[in-house]
């Protein structure tokens, strides 16, 4: 795949005119996906996809366009001449745009992460094995993702990682579950054994005669995955710098110093221990990491290239929607799965 | 695409039961004003196949962008190679399911009517920015569109074939107002709330035209205003607010894989059982609901779903009492009860499951007025802000980007944050009066998000105002 990709990224170099400038992000996968409900498997299939999102400038004009493609460069040249003559017919009608910014430093990186995971079906098997007699519901998601960057001033980067998540959750009766996960780069049957264990244990709780709390205060525990619901929704926007710019973020009022969490909380973009690349989708290279809370208080945010040329901030690499993609809790533990999954709409 | 594809899968070898082909090709385009500032304009071409195959009992399906005819036959192994290797283990025996050999196609309306050049939509929506960015408190807006093309084919071993063509206009508006430590947002119609099928004439029918200024001052109107108080009173839902409440306590729990259990560890469950269906009272009377891939304009009109189930018509909820869920024909045989042509796949990279497409809300007799006049303490709300519902789709709590009072049969001052909470078993019998035709939109949501892995689908709402007794609402600052 890296070699397809590189390639391509020769033949948009040719394809160049004078006076222009591209960049691309290169988006693809070799998935297998499992669906199972009642401990046994609903839905399985794979997904074989790759994209290009290619972005053409010249002087202030620039316009975008994403397509698939099929892995055989000799039939993609000819989508690749269409999305250029789309983009120049394109730029021809554009003003120029006050706030492009796109990466003109070269800072090539390549990270492989390549894994031998045992063919899907015999995880599966395994799976529902040690899953027999109980009410079983979950989705095994594993296989090689694949992102590049390349633009027109000789930069190249290229991440791949191959990993896999199995998110299952077993059920009690009506609503009453426990949910696991288990995601990662090698699979050991006897960590996924000590999880399934674990999930055993806590689905025996759930037998237990429910008790009503009356409404009131109470002090309560709230396990990890409860946090990464809460974490997820902070994600919409609350780190976003163009939200916070314009007040539509959450944490506005955090920013402002008239609200703060508790000291104990952090939060930190931890890329370096992520699965997310390092680079960014305009070609900006991402730190290691990102503080964004730190003892309760905002000391952070999310800055796009764009949103940093609109309200005059440093860019820190942040994807265009300036989500987090890598959240860690003070003590910097990625809260995110392992395995990360693009729709491209 | 049809000629090459027929070619192309009459070459496919398969020892199976059954298998399909399934090609979708979508045509994208992205315009946006941000500040009176024409944002990069942004192109997608997504096109792949899916190949599904039904063998020994089992079922497995595999995606490509290859279409090439190597690229469809090694997926078409691939997804013959998960249906043998699944039959053993699999929750349903494949051999039971139908084998759809239907023939037929699909137009959206003014699908070959010449579409808007970029240079007019950039112009209508500067014109939109410039007069939505009218004050010093307003602090973002933006006015943008989506244009959307698709073409949707469908072949199968037992000579199945359809052909369906698509064409979506969603345009979409939004205004940031801040002051004193308080923002509020107005858009139209909720974020790519306006969205249908056909051309650019639904722009008319929703008044874009004028819109900037008109949603500008209704921002500005919310930040003077003060919150919506807190009580128990009649409360009057607009179209673009049923749409949500239609939505997700009446759609999600009437969907048959979630009843199934398939749903459950993801997008959850469904305060919906089986034995419901025929007898259960979902609702008062005045409470008609019907599955209707027939209006030519709603988001997710079409002749045949994605597993090649000729799509027709039907009551889910008829006068208050559940009828049928929505199920495709592999639920329906699972379950044993008659639902609706609504497998639905987001993609050609993702299987068909149970979806909303149109679910319409039938008119009532009453005219807006009618129902203002007709109530003495209440509320209306338009426009949804947030929901938050529980996993069998019955608790929920939702908000509104709107609000205004009722006071004695007339509509009195505008409130901010108004928010209502409910229990979907409950809050549908309380339904009062249903609006006339007058008072009914066709709406809907491209964004509707469900599955492992994720699918987010194009649905359509059609509802008129509603009025509810005795509903439990609050305001911001409770």
């Amino acid at each position: 795949m890296e070699t397809y990709f590189n390639e391509l990224a020769s033949l948009l170099d040719r394809s160049l005119e004078p006076g222009e400038v591209y960049t691309c992000a290169f988006d693809a996968e070799a998935s297998d996906f499992v669906r199972m409900n009642r401990g046994k498997i609903r839905q399985p299939g794979s997904v074989l996809q790759r994209y290009l999102r290619l972005h053409l400038i010249r002087g202030q004009r620039h316009a975008e366009q994403c397509f698939a493609l099929s892995g055989d460069l000799a039939r993609d040249r000819v989508s690749v001449a269409s999305a250029f003559s789309w983009l120049r017919d394109t730029l021809s009608e554009l003003p120029d745009d006050p706030h492009l910014s796109f990466a003109t430093n070269v800072e090539s990186s390549r990270s492989v992460k390549t894994a031998k995971l045992p063919a899907a079906e015999e995880v599966i098997a395994s799976v529902l094995d040690s899953a027999a007699g109980l009410d079983l519901v979950g989705i095994y998601a594993a296989g090689p993702v694949y992102r590049g960057f390349a633009n027109s001033l000789g930069q190249r980067n290229w991440h791949e990682v191959t990993s896999f998540n199995l998110q299952w959750s077993l059920y009690h009766r009506a609503d009453k579950a426990v949910k696991t996960a288990y995601g990662g780069f090698d699979w050991s049957a006897a960590t996924f054994a000590t999880k399934m264990n674990d999930a055993r244990e806590r689905l025996a709780l759930l037998a237990v005669p429910a008790r009503s709390l009356e409404p009131g205060s109470y002090r309560a525990y709230l396990t990890p995955s409860a946090m990464e619901e809460i974490a997820g929704m902070l994600c919409w926007g609350g780190f976003s710098g163009r939200a916070l710019a314009t007040r539509q973020s959450c944490l506005f009022r955090v920013q402002d110093g008239d609200a703060a969490f508790d000291p104990s909380v952090g939060f930190t973009e931890n890329t370096v221990d992520g699965v997310a690349p390092a680079f960014q989708g305009e070609g900006f290279t991402r730190p290691a990491a990102v503080p964004l809370v730190r003892e309760g208080r905002l000391v952070g945010s999310l800055v796009s290239p764009r949103t940093a040329k609109e309200y005059a901030l440093a860019t820190n690499g942040a994807n265009a929607a300036e989500m987090p993609e890598s959240l860690g809790t003070e003590r910097f533990r990625c809260i995110g799965g392992a395995r990360q999954r693009t729709l491209h709409r | 695409m049809t000629d090459s594809l027929h070619a192309d899968f009459s070459h496919l070898d398969c020892e199976a039961d059954f298998w399909s082909l399934r090609v979708v090709d979508e045509r994208a385009e992205n315009y946006c004003v941000r500040k009176n500032v024409p944002q990069p304009p942004s192109m997608s071409l997504d096109r792949g196949a899916m190949l599904t195959v039904y063998a020994g009992g089992g079922y497995g399906y595999a995606a490509t962008s290859d279409l090439s005819r190597g690229g469809l036959q090694a997926a078409l192994d691939r997804a013959a190679a998960w249906a043998r290797t699944s039959a053993p283990r699999s929750l349903i025996d494949s051999r039971t399911l139908p084998r759809p050999a239907l023939r037929g196609d699909y137009a959206s309306p003014e699908t070959n009517a010449k579409p808007w050049s970029r240079r007019e939509w950039y112009e209508l929506l500067a014109e939109e920015s410039r007069a939505a960015g009218c004050d010093s408190r307003i602090v973002d807006w933006e006015a943008s569109v989506e244009t959307r093309t698709a073409e949707h084919a469908y072949l199968t071993s037992k000579g199945g074939e359809v052909s369906q063509r698509f064409r979506f206009v969603m345009p979409s508006l939004s205004v940031t107002a801040h002051s004193n430590g308080d923002t509020q947002m107005r858009t139209l119609n909720g974020y790519r709330g306006l969205a249908q099928q056909g051309g650019e004439a639904m722009l008319e029918r929703f008044g874009f035209v004028g819109s900037g200024a008109r949603v500008a001052d209704e921002a500005l109107q919310l930040l003077a205003a003060p919150n919506c108080p807190r009580g128990v009173m009649d409360t009057l839902l607009l179209a673009d607010q049923m749409v949500l409440q239609i939505h997700e306590s009446i759609g999600h729990p009437l969907e048959l894989d979630r009843i199934l259990g398939d749903e459950r560890n993801f997008a959850g469950t469904s305060f919906v059982t089986l034995d419901m269906f025929g007898s259960y009272r979902y609702g008062s009377d005045l409470l008609n609901v019907t599955f209707d891939p027939t209006r030519p304009e709603e988001l997710a009109s079409y002749a045949f779903d994605d597993d090649g189930t000729r799509a027709e018509r039907a009551y889910l909820i008829r006068n208050g009492i559940l009828e049928r869920p929505l199920g495709g024909a592999i639920s329906q045989m699972r379950a044993g009860v008659t639902g609706v042509a609504n497998a639905r796949a987001d993609g050609w990279n993702r299987p068909p499951i149970d979806r909303m497409a149109n679910l319409n809300i039938e008119p009532g007799d009453s005219t807006l007025e009618e129902m203002i006049a007709g109530i003495e303490h209440g509320v209306l709300m338009s426009t949804n802000s947030s929901w938050s519902i529980d996993d069998s789709r019955n608790k929920f709590q939702f908000g509104c980007e709107w609000g205004q009072l009722i006071e004695g049969g007339k509509l009195t001052t505008v409130v901010k944050n108004p928010n209502y909470r409910g229990i979907s078993a409950n809050f549908w019998r309380s339904l009062k009066r249903v609006g006339d035709e007058s008072t009914l939109e066709v709406l809907g949501t491209p964004y509707c998000g469900k599955g492992e892995p994720s699918q987010l689908i194009r649905v359509g709402h059609a509802s008129p105002a509603c009025v509810f007794s005795a509903v439990d609402v609050f305001g911001g600052d409770a």
